[in-house]
């Protein structure tokens, strides 16, 4: 029973979409919250978003296993080795890429045009949705991108939590491991060159999306 | 939305094509990719029986089974691990299925000749690979047998380290380590020049395999187990470059 290459495939954009949407959910309230300056815990909270940037992922792997593992906290979930595990490790190391994105996007924008929203009456949701995120769209798709692309190339973390289990939760990424694990350099360069296709197509695509945004804007 | 119906028409298309048994799921170590792959092939065909096998590191896997990794059966790369998961009470017993041997390995491509580890003093003999000895058990083999060439004080400022004996391999196959002391089953001969190390310079390296407690598949498992004793096994182990456990 190999596994096929597309499965492999499916199931790399499978858990590189769902950390894309699971970093955004989370990431865009952090970064509308670190955008805004002066209150308290907002250093600790922006070490904390940033902190997967710094770990190895097989290490943040390790903790998030004693986490959501047969013996932690939220064993109960049955999360570990599915995946929806390699979906959350993929999101965590992927949110500070969002979070720097996003937050960039809207702390770039003139404290002045918010104002003249709030003189004019708009509620702070009307501003969130007719001012902030227009306005950090293009800031917010480069955070989705990058998100995008570290999550298809996630191996440390999900290895770690989600195992490298065929059919279920091998990724590419993890399937070009094996693939050097294993000596078969010529499947190695195959799954790489696969998942390097992927994500130059997807950013391709998603870059000429965004220009179009940016042409808007400039108009 | 649509993404995900077709990962589950895929995914309904895979299980649908796989035989009515659930599959045995094999966790082993990554050095055993190679043999497992023809092993769990053969027992496919004589039993019908599906495999999975999910490779990784040792200790990785080791810590996957704490927390519970739907696995049923844990080929591991050492005999301690196995046997303190077993403590532990996660596994059921340690068998000995395979012992790995290390050999001393040139490059092809440099063109030297190296044929006794007291050859590795000489200076143009730069770089010396092993694998991490806290982690892989072949690297403290090359070390305890070095130390018992008398070689070891001599050597020990050229040693370069790789995190695992399969990058090891490459330290030595890419020409940037000159030699390197390498797991039999890992040294490929057609880019290596090998040569035997005597078996009585280092302890032997016992890999064990021991069924997962609490296995929906024990009977299974205990058959898998049962299979890696037969000729049939046993002679692709030893294609593979592992010697045959002792009885």
């Amino acid at each position: 029973m190999a596994p096929s290459l597309l499965s492999q495939l499916l199931i790399s954009l499978q858990i590189a979409a769902g950390a894309t949407l699971l970093a955004a959910a989370i990431g865009l309230p952090l970064a509308l919250s670190l955008a805004r300056p002066g209150w308290r815990g907002r250093r600790v909270l922006d070490l904390l978003v940033n902190l997967p940037l710094a770990l190895p992922p097989t290490i943040l792997g390790f903790y998030l296993l004693q986490v959501i593992g047969r013996s932690g906290p939220l064993g109960s979930l049955s999360l570990a080795f599915t995946k929806s595990a390699a979906i959350l490790a993929a999101a965590l190391v992927g949110l500070p890429l969002f979070v720097q994105a996003a937050r960039n996007a809207i702390e770039g924008i003139p404290g002045s045009v918010r104002e003249a929203a709030q003189i004019d009456g708009a509620s702070r949701l009307a501003i969130l949705r007719y001012i902030l995120l227009p306005l950090a769209l293009p800031g917010l798709i480069t955070g989705l991108l990058l998100t995008w692309g570290r999550s298809l190339g996630e191996f440390g973390a999900t290895l770690m939590v989600a195992g490298n289990i065929p059919g279920q939760t091998q990724t590419l990424a993890i399937a070009v491991y094996s693939a050097v694990q294993a000596g078969e350099y010529n499947r190695a360069h195959l799954f790489a060159l696969l998942l390097v296709s992927l994500a130059g197509l997807t950013t391709w695509l998603a870059l000429r999306w965004r220009g179009t945004f940016s042409e808007e804007m400039r108009v | 939305m649509r993404l995900r119906s077709i990962g589950l028409l895929c995914l309904s298309l895979l299980l649908i094509g796989c035989s009515s048994r659930a599959p045995l799921t094999v966790a082993a170590a990554a050095s055993m990719q190679r043999p497992l792959q023809a092993i769990a092939a053969a027992f496919t065909k004589q039993t019908g029986q599906a495999v999975t096998l999910s490779f990784g590191a040792t200790g990785t896997l080791a810590a996957q089974i704490e927390q519970g990794a739907p696995f049923d059966l844990f080929l591991a790369a050492n005999e301690s691990t196995p046997k303190q998961l077993s403590d532990k009470g996660l596994l059921d017993g340690a068998q000995r299925y395979a012992t790995g041997q290390i050999v001393l390995a040139v490059a092809k491509r440099v063109n030297l000749s190296v044929s006794t580890l007291q050859d590795l003093t000489r200076t143009e003999i730069k770089r010396i690979a092993i694998a991490n000895p806290d982690q892989a058990p072949y690297g403290k083999a090359a070390i305890d047998a070095l130390k018992a060439a008398g070689v070891w004080t001599q050597v020990q400022s050229k040693i370069v380290m790789g995190e695992n004996i399969r990058q090891t391999a490459q330290f030595v196959e890419s020409g940037n380590a000159e030699v390197g002391l390498l797991a039999r089953s890992d040294a490929d001969s057609a880019t290596l020049s090998i040569t035997p190390i005597p078996g009585n310079l280092y302890a032997p390296i016992h890999q064990a395999l021991g069924i997962i407690k609490g296995s929906p598949h024990e009977a299974v498992a205990k058959q898998f187990a049962q299979f890696m004793t037969t000729t049939e096994a046993k002679a692709i182990l030893d294609q593979y470059g592992f010697a045959l456990p002792p009885n």
